[in-house]
């Protein structure tokens, strides 16, 4: 393991956010509230660290390359570092403890949005903005905007990309690493404008307006108002702000083909198809259900809140336009369903991910017939092109793990008293970067406040695991990882 | 229909479920004359469907059945059986169509719970109905996995562990049938062993084979659900705790034993993980319980703890006390207890040891992979590598299991229940737990669902038993077109 490189990368993240903590600063000043107080201090403390860092790391990206071993373990360690250092203005505000301020800051970072903050409302404009800020910074994933704005890495950085994408198109988009870096984070800034622009047209404030966009194209969930976006009362606004969901559910590497090739590029996209099905059948199934079981009144308020509420569980962001702990059983299950499916490659949403809920389930219609046709040789399809045994063995195997991760997290969490509801959502919700769970303690009204110090531990594993997609992480777990002098 | 080593095995199943019908007729003919003519008239179409099914195929007698076969008749024989068995709740006018359908499946699939209320009188000649077909039904479940999942390919059987010279598709017929014979002995024997010992706890013989049918059959069926509660008897419990216990190993392994071939035993890697699994979670749950004084003595935590645990794995689900006031971690520990199950080729149902096993296994090899990507591997149990199709079925069984879950959870929260309540009431269905619904601490009641209700729960407590894949293929509609070489 080669420390000085470890040390080198993460005091250069350590920098970055140090200028990261500029903007909300100039917000603090803006607004002249205390956060002008914490602010530079935060970016003062950034800076040394990662001057510190720096001067005793040490990387050549000319002469060396980055281990498999060493990306891994910088890949892991960047979000752990990120969030401690997110979390300082939180802890030193003296709003929170020092755990809680951890996950509200993991929470933004991996865009699940799960808060811990009970009255919202009370904190001051400039933290409510550093929380905006860090969904939009995490939203792309910190690594990717370090490969964008810092051609430095880009040479052998094609580990930390590996861990953070997924699908199993392998090479797409591996040889112009940066430059597709940059083009992804200008389609994302781009949205990000656009939602705001509209949002105020609709009548936001602009705090609201981009605060807002910001937390939706990252797909994450915090807001500024303890009852999320439900306090507009506004369709427009929830239509705005539902769209864009939808497009940052949605793979964005798709989206810079389609402006090359046409939009027919979307109707072509299996992942894209099924993604727009998921949402418009479940969306449905819930509609049905509100306006049958009478809970939200008129069939088109029903459909107003049950597609806002799909599309925001499907793309993982988690805000809430209503309060659908009142929702029927039915309703509810079909939004943890959700949980699982989540959105789609190249995205910043969580979950197991569309791509290779299609494979799934093609690969069980070949598995049938198989059976029933024990010598045929049939292939699953996907985008047009075969899927390999081997492909198809890392997806179910993928799909195991990710079940299994949720069983055992759900029983730590239960370990700590929590109740089986809650320890299940809660868990699943940070998994797949959702964020609200169900229950009356972390359920669409909640917070994650009350939970035990060791829950929201835990859950923070849970919220990186999730946005690395999981084997990253496990891979620290193994014993072989610690042990010395490997060759690899 | 061409096939008919299906209808003949139809046949066979047919009539060994009408003989079952002779101790109800018998004892409605002493004591209940109500219910004789329920019984008589089920006797008289059982026996004239196997009847017509035998002569009709008399001649296919030494076929052999075919793979598609193997999967009709393992979806389709479930449903078919609860049909014949519905036919004496349903015409003694006490129950709807739906709720006989529903206490007739309960029974066959081993899942143990009754619709009708505990103080509502039951007829004795039902009764023993039920205790018969939830007996004759479990052994079915047992044989059929030991001798014919293993015949539909690698994707639905489980891993036999036992299986290295046990039965497989190339036997031939006469060793399937001295298979058979063999496991039936064995499940027959287990029986009257347990009923014995029962005895020597001091219940009356009467009772004690009552209990040793509820239990070797892994049902968990008491008409008096506090009846262990009542009796406070620790001998009592630890027999059947044991027997429990055994129910849920691999009937092929204990056979095997039986054979005084140790090493198989000794050797199997199910049994192995099934013992830790076992030991490990009651330890926990033990620990947990303890933990949060539940009980006031250690000698207490671990007499319910422990007959709690063994009595979920292996899916009977009976309980010694009230657990739903347990901490939340027991509560999951066991729900997750109920979704795991028994050994494979036991009586329990659930994923089973053995996949979980597997799964296990995948989980983590596929994680070292990520430091070593060009690592050659292979999953091994009982010493034998797995085969890579294997994986894939076990995989895949999992995706579909899960999907299954929640989308029959959902459905049966359209009944108006809770989140929670839902998804225990599922499990407890799809896994044949049965009385065990209170797992996840919430109670619920079977007696007023509506028709969706019944239904919903019909079907899981059917489609747990015949290891959903086969039921998945009974979907497909290629499986419905008559085609030329299977």
């Amino acid at each position: 393991m080669n420390i000085q490189i470890v040390l080198y990368l993460l005091g250069k993240l350590s920098c970055f956010l140090g200028a990261f903590y500029t903007v909300p600063l100039l917000v603090s000043l803006y607004y002249g509230d205390e956060g002008k107080g914490i602010f530079p201090a935060c970016i003062a403390l950034c800076v040394l660290l990662g001057l510190l860092f720096t001067r005793y790391g040490h990387y050549n990206r000319y002469t060396e390359l980055i281990s498999n071993r060493d990306g891994i373990l910088v890949t892991v360690l960047v979000w752990v570092m990120a969030a401690v250092l997110a979390a300082i203005p939180y802890a030193v505000s003296g709003r929170l403890d020092p755990i809680s301020a951890y996950f509200e800051a993991m929470s933004g970072l991996t865009t699940v949005g799960a808060t811990v903050i009970a009255d919202v409302e009370a904190w001051p404009r400039s933290l409510l903005f550093w929380r905006f800020w860090t969904h939009w910074l995490g939203g792309l994933g910190i690594i990717v905007i370090f490969l964008a704005v810092l051609p430095s890495i880009s040479g052998s950085a094609v580990h930390l990309f590996d861990a953070e994408s997924t699908g199993f198109e392998e090479g797409k988009l591996k040889p112009k690493l940066k430059s597709t870096a940059q083009i992804l984070f200008s389609i994302y800034v781009g949205i990000t404008a656009l939602t705001a622009v509209l949002l105020m047209m609709a009548g936001l404030g602009p705090y609201d307006a981009v605060g807002h966009a910001m937390t939706c194209i990252a797909t994450g969930g915090f807001s500024n108002y303890n009852s999320s976006v439900a306090v507009f009362h506004n369709p427009w606004v929830e239509l705005i702000l539902g769209l864009c969901m939808f497009t940052a559910g949605g793979n964005f590497s798709l989206y810079y083909n389609v402006f090359r090739k046409g939009p027919k590029m979307l109707l072509q996209d299996d992942e894209f198809r099924t993604y727009t099905a998921f949402i418009v059948i479940i969306g449905t199934l819930i509609t049905l259900n509100l306006y049958v079981s009478g809970v939200d009144g008129s069939l088109l308020h029903s459909f107003r809140v049950a597609f806002y509420q799909t599309t925001s569980f499907t793309s993982t962001t988690g805000t809430v336009s209503t309060d659908f702990e009142q929702w029927p059983a039915f309703s509810k299950l079909l939004l943890c369903l959700l949980y699982i499916t989540g959105g789609c490659a190249g995205s910043t949403a969580g979950g197991v991910k569309m791509c290779r809920i299609v494979v799934l389930f093609r690969g069980l219609r070949v598995d049938v017939l198989h059976m029933l046709h024990p010598k045929t040789i049939r292939r699953v399809h996907y985008n047009g092109k075969v899927i390999r045994g081997k492909t198809m063995h890392m997806i179910l195997s993928f799909f195991t793990i990710y079940v299994f991760t949720i069983g055992v997290t759900s029983l730590i969490v239960a370990a700590t008293g929590t109740d089986v509801l809650t320890a299940l959502t809660a868990s699943a919700s940070c998994m797949s970067s959702a964020g609200p769970g169900f229950g009356s303690i972390i359920g669409a009204t909640g917070t994650y406040a009350p939970l035990p110090q060791a829950a929201k531990f835990v859950l923070t594993w849970n919220m990186v695991m999730g946005r690395l997609e999981l084997f990253v992480v496990l891979a620290l777990l193994n014993r072989s990882f610690w042990r010395g002098n490997s060759r690899w | 229909m061409r096939d008919y080593p299906v209808l003949r095995l139809m046949g066979i199943v047919f009539l060994i479920l009408t003989g079952g019908l002779c101790p109800s007729l018998i004892y409605a003919l002493v004591h209940e004359p109500g219910m004789v003519l329920p019984f008589a008239g089920t006797a008289l179409v059982g026996l004239s469907f196997s009847v017509y099914a035998l002569k009709s195929t008399e001649y296919a007698r030494r076929m052999r059945l075919s793979v598609r076969g193997g999967i009709l008749f393992m979806g389709s024989a479930w449903f078919a059986m609860s049909l014949l068995c519905c036919l004496p709740y349903w015409t003694s006018g006490r129950y709807t169509l739906l709720q006989a359908l529903f206490e007739s499946a309960s029974a066959l699939t081993t899942t143990g719970v009754s619709c009708i209320p505990d103080d509502v009188p039951y007829p004795v000649s039902l009764l023993i109905w039920h205790e018969i077909i939830q007996w004759l039904g479990s052994m079915q479940a047992m044989v059929l996995f030991s001798v014919i999942m293993p015949r539909m390919g690698a994707t639905a059987a489980a891993i036999f562990s036992a299986e290295g010279q046990g039965v497989s598709a190339e036997r031939t017929l006469p060793q399937i049938h001295e298979i058979v014979r063999l496991l039936v002995m064995l499940y027959v024997g287990l029986t009257l062993s347990q009923t014995f010992c029962l005895i020597l706890t001091g219940l009356d013989p009467l009772t004690s084979l009552r209990m040793a049918v509820c239990t070797i059959s892994s049902s968990g069926f008491i008409r008096d659900a506090n009846f262990l509660e009542e009796h406070n008897s620790i001998a009592m419990e630890a027999v059947i705790a044991f027997f429990m216990l055994v129910t849920a190993t691999n009937y092929v392994l204990l056979f095997r034993l039986i054979q005084g071939r140790f090493s198989v035993f000794r050797n199997d890697s199910e049994r192995k993980w099934y013992t830790a699994i076992v030991l490990v979670t009651a330890v926990a749950v033990i620990a947990n319980l303890q933990w949060n004084h539940v009980y006031d003595s250690f000698f207490q935590t671990v007499r319910y703890g422990l007959f709690q645990v063994i009595s979920i794995f292996s899916t009977s689900g009976l309980a010694s006390t009230d657990y739903t006031d347990w901490p939340p971690f027991v509560h999951m520990l066991l729900f997750y207890a109920a979704v795991i199950g028994g050994c494979s080729a036991s009586t329990a149902g659930g994923i089973k040891i053995s996949r979980l096993v597997v799964l296990t296994k995948i989980c983590i090899l596929e994680v070292r992979r990520v430091l070593h990507p060009k690592m050659v591997s292979s999953i091994i149990m009982s010493g034998q590598p797995v085969a890579q199709n294997t994986i894939i079925g076990v995989t895949r069984y999992l995706f579909v299991y899960v999907l299954l879950m929640l989308i029959l959870t959902a459905l049966y929260s359209l009944t108006g229940t809770g989140m929670i309540e839902a998804l225990s009431t599922i499990v407890v269905f799809l896994n044949n737990v049965g009385p065990a619904y209170t797992v996840l601490g919430e109670t619920s009641n079977f007696q007023n669902l509506g028709s969706f209700g019944y239904i919903v729960l019909y079907f899981a407590m059917i489609v747990g038993r015949i290891e959903i894949i086969s039921f998945v293929i009974l979907l497909h509609p290629d499986f419905w077109k008559q085609r030329k070489g299977w």
